[in-house]
């Protein structure tokens, strides 16, 4: 009996989910009929192509000329009326746009922020520390990356919870119930105003008031274009790095054996955490076809959706030898996980940063912990996906305040 | 012998698994947008690794690119002439 194809149903928002919580072996099937069909096409939201095989993804990144960015989100984030700044843009004006933040995001910056994201990590365990159990996304995976935005724009680190708000607003509830969506983008947009009002009186020395400074060929920056890079150091930072953080967080709350190896070669931890965005890849990427054109062997429309399906293709059997397991010091490890090419990931220095101080930070003062057998366990399905919900349990141990 | 280090610019997305795992061969260029990366040695030598310590980072930098942008060379002292 013919396999039918998994083709036609695809849709990211909803995932076969399987006993693990987790749509890994969703993932894997995908993978194995990639291997003879590496793109098809999805019925779902009026049809788009997906693309699953490595080769094809890469070819697609590296042809922007074809493949455009206004489609990056599919179907379209809400984000009011300003567009999402280098995320939907292309040649020439990302690059110079691009330009303008690339300094605040380089591995030097990345790194001087090391010490800070492990003080973060600390102090954020010494909250529950001493309960024997949290929710490690709201404890730990929601809160380090939103307070690292928030400094990083020179704002106070709890306005991260305002942050985390308003990332939902635009990711997912615009899709479930889009009035309460925008009032929430309304309340972002004034708080953006009244930062960029701040900032021209009294510019400081953070990424915002770089970017309201900037020129960009002589001219100042829109205030849209300043909301349109809030909004996608938002989306970049908070919701991409969450779901990897929480996703990571529940890994080793049952691979016993890799949160071993982890803790004690801690040396090890920057290869692992490439592997794991190998792994877990959390985040797909919409590209709108410009032309039409043939593409191995299928005809593509002008207009049309391709949706590269990167933790799909970080599974290619041509690509990565034993692809489903997670071999933490795999090396070389070309994965898609932060993209490739001129949209490579901003923040892809920083997100190494962070994964490798919240791990080893978090490690080193819960070295022992466990799922809670009677919690539950959420998976975010859309683009970007993740564990929303990582409730565990352990022996309760003492903030650094009363030690 | 002299082992010469070379990245290729085009080739080079910044990954920065070279300079994470290699500083002592490796580091992002100040101020590129992409934290591309430079060798930080000159050609390496008897005289500037004896033991040969900088040249296995230097090899275990150039295994890590994921774009196969690094390339080491030997060169015999009397090609370099």
């Amino acid at each position: 009996m013919p396999t039918q194809s998994l083709y036609p149903t695809f849709d990211h928002f909803n995932p076969i989910l399987g006993a693990d919580g987790t749509p890994m072996a969703y993932i894997e099937a995908l993978r194995d009929e990639a291997a003879a069909t590496p793109i098809g096409w999805s019925e779902s939201y009026g049809g788009y192509w997906i693309i699953n095989g490595y080769d094809e993804i890469t070819e697609i990144m590296d042809t922007p000329t074809v493949f455009s960015n206004k489609a990056v989100t599919f179907p379209r984030y809400e984000s009011g009326d300003a567009e999402l700044m280098l995320a939907t843009q292309d040649a020439p004006k990302h690059k110079k746009y691009r330009s303008l933040v690339a300094g605040p995001f380089s591995p030097g910056n990345a790194q001087d922020l090391d010490a800070q994201l492990r003080e973060s990590v600390a102090k954020l365990v010494d909250d529950f520390i001493a309960d024997g159990k949290a929710d490690l996304v709201s404890a730990l995976a929601n809160e380090v990356p939103a307070r690292m935005t928030a400094i990083m724009l020179g704002l106070p680190a709890e306005d991260g919870d305002l942050y985390r708000k308003w990332t939902w607003a635009m990711t997912k509830l615009f899709a479930e119930d889009p009035e309460a969506a925008q009032a929430q983008i309304a309340e972002m947009t004034s708080y953006v105003d009244s930062i960029i009002a701040e900032r021209r009186a009294r510019p400081g020395g953070d990424i915002f008031s770089t970017v309201i400074q900037a020129e960009v060929d002589g001219d100042r920056l829109s205030d849209l274009d300043l909301h349109g890079f809030f909004s996608v150091l938002l989306l970049g930072g908070l919701d991409n790095t969450s779901r990897f953080l929480g996703t990571v967080l529940w890994r080793l709350g049952w691979d016993h054996e890799l949160r071993r190896q982890l803790r004690t070669k801690p040396e090890i931890i920057p290869l692992a955490v490439d592997e794991l965005l190998r792994y877990y890849t959390p985040a797909a990427i919409g590209r709108l076809v410009l032309e039409d054109v043939e593409f191995h062997g299928h005809q593509f429309k002008k207009e049309q959706t391709v949706w590269l399906n990167m933790p799909v293709g970080n599974r290619d059997r041509k690509v990565f030898e034993y692809p489903d397991v997670i071999i933490p010091e795999r090396n070389p490890n070309r994965h898609l996980g932060l993209g490739r090419g001129l949209h490579r990931c901003l923040g892809a220095h920083l997100v190494r940063v962070e994964a490798r101080a919240a791990i080893e930070e978090f490690l080193h003062r819960i070295p022992e912990y466990e799922l809670d057998p009677e919690g539950t366990f959420e998976w975010c399905t859309g683009q970007v996906q993740g564990m929303l919900s990582v409730p565990v349990l352990f022996e309760p141990g003492t903030s650094r305040a009363l030690a | 012998m002299a082992t010469h280090i070379t990245v290729d610019l085009d080739a080079c997305q910044g990954h920065g698994k070279c300079y994470l795992l290699a500083a002592e061969v490796y580091e992002p260029i100040e101020d590129d947008d992409w934290g591309r990366s430079r060798p930080v040695v000159g050609p390496l030598e008897d005289a500037n690794d004896p033991d040969g310590a900088l040249r296995k980072k230097a090899e275990l930098g150039a295994r890590s690119c994921p774009e196969s942008a690094i390339t080491l060379s030997t060169v015999s002292d009397d090609a370099s002439r």
